[in-house]
């Protein structure tokens, strides 16, 4: 609406289009990464082992639903086997 | 979406709010199941079911509500919060800056209520019809937005009501709702951006960055920072090339 009246410099536009891919993977990585404020990978052995088929759903369906789901029932299966 | 073609030849009939209603349907899938997820994660969160209603009206952000979510279960505090929020939805700047001229002549308080309810699907749903008209009617995205908004509330509701039935969350793995869901967003946009190489370095260095900052100071602030770092560098690389 403000924005509508004035001009966005060209540099913010371009800084603007790379900040949902950087706030996706640093949000991603520190849940997958870290816990309580160590860096922490093996702590989250099982997610991380989830997050590759959730990763493969998503880039074969494009549904969030479907990755949210195959991630959700690849920890049930590895948490009933491990 | 397919009776964009009937309504052409008069302006007027097109802007109603039916229409906008009828526009809006076959978005209605997506904000449905990403509605319900983020109210079983909200529940898990530990929200109630007032707050989940609250959070869907008042905030009305898919990837802002679970960043909330999973913020507040690890008890960051709200200034990280509103932060982090701000950055993730700050393409809404440009969303609502993309769609203003098509409202020009509106009074500031309808252009108000339209950006403020706008939403990655109801402005592609604009966009899409105002590659066929020099102008949108207001009721029409009215229609659109009041449509998409309430249908959110309501499966956010419907989430938590089912989050609420499931005693350990955790058993069922629901504890990934939250990562899964940044999984999906991540691909989602890195196979629409098309510019693979680019968004790959630029998520690998907001991983590598999150890491180095969790380790000298609080989570919610070395996401903040990984963000910076990693956006400048995607700007700064893209320049290069």
């Amino acid at each position: 609406m403000i924005l509508s009246k004035l001009r966005i410099p060209d540099m913010m536009i371009r800084w603007l289009d790379h900040v949902p891919i950087a706030v996706m993977g640093a949000l991603l990585a520190q849940e997958l990464l870290v816990s309580d404020g160590r860096v922490d990978p093996a702590g989250h052995l099982l997610e991380l082992i989830a997050a590759v088929p959730a990763f493969l759903t998503a880039f074969l369906t494009k549904s969030l639903f479907a990755t949210v789901i195959v991630g959700i029932l690849t920890l049930i299966g590895l948490r009933i086997l491990i | 979406m397919d009776t964009k073609s009937e309504q052409l030849p008069s302006h007027m009939e097109g802007n109603s709010y039916l229409q906008g209603f009828k526009d809006c349907i076959p978005t209605l899938l997506g904000y449905l199941s990403i509605g319900f997820a983020a109210g079983v994660v909200e529940r898990t969160a530990g929200f109630s079911l007032l707050e989940i209603a609250l959070i869907s009206l008042l905030l009305y952000a898919g990837s802002g509500q679970f960043i909330a979510a999973g913020m507040l279960a690890a008890a960051s505090p709200v200034i990280s919060i509103i932060i982090t929020i701000f950055f993730v939805n700050a393409r809404h700047l440009l969303l609502s800056a993309a769609i203003a001229p098509y409202f020009k002549g509106l009074s500031t308080g309808k252009s108000f209520f339209i950006g403020s309810l706008l939403t990655d699907e109801t402005f592609g749903v604009a966009a899409a019809k105002a590659t066929e008209q020099k102008r949108l009617g207001y009721q029409w995205m009215v229609g659109l937005n009041i449509t998409a908004y309430l249908f959110w509330c309501a499966a956010n509701v419907a989430g938590g009501l089912v989050g609420e039935w499931i005693p350990d969350p955790e058993q069922f793995g629901l504890d990934f709702a939250l990562p899964g869901m940044f999984i999906g967003l991540l691909a989602l946009q890195w196979l629409s951006r098309k510019k693979y190489k680019l968004d790959f370095m630029v998520v690998i260095i907001a991983v590598i960055a999150v890491v180095a900052f969790s380790t000298m100071m609080p989570g919610s602030a070395a996401v903040i920072a990984a963000i910076l770092v990693a956006a400048t560098a995607g700007m700064v690389m893209e320049r290069w090339k």
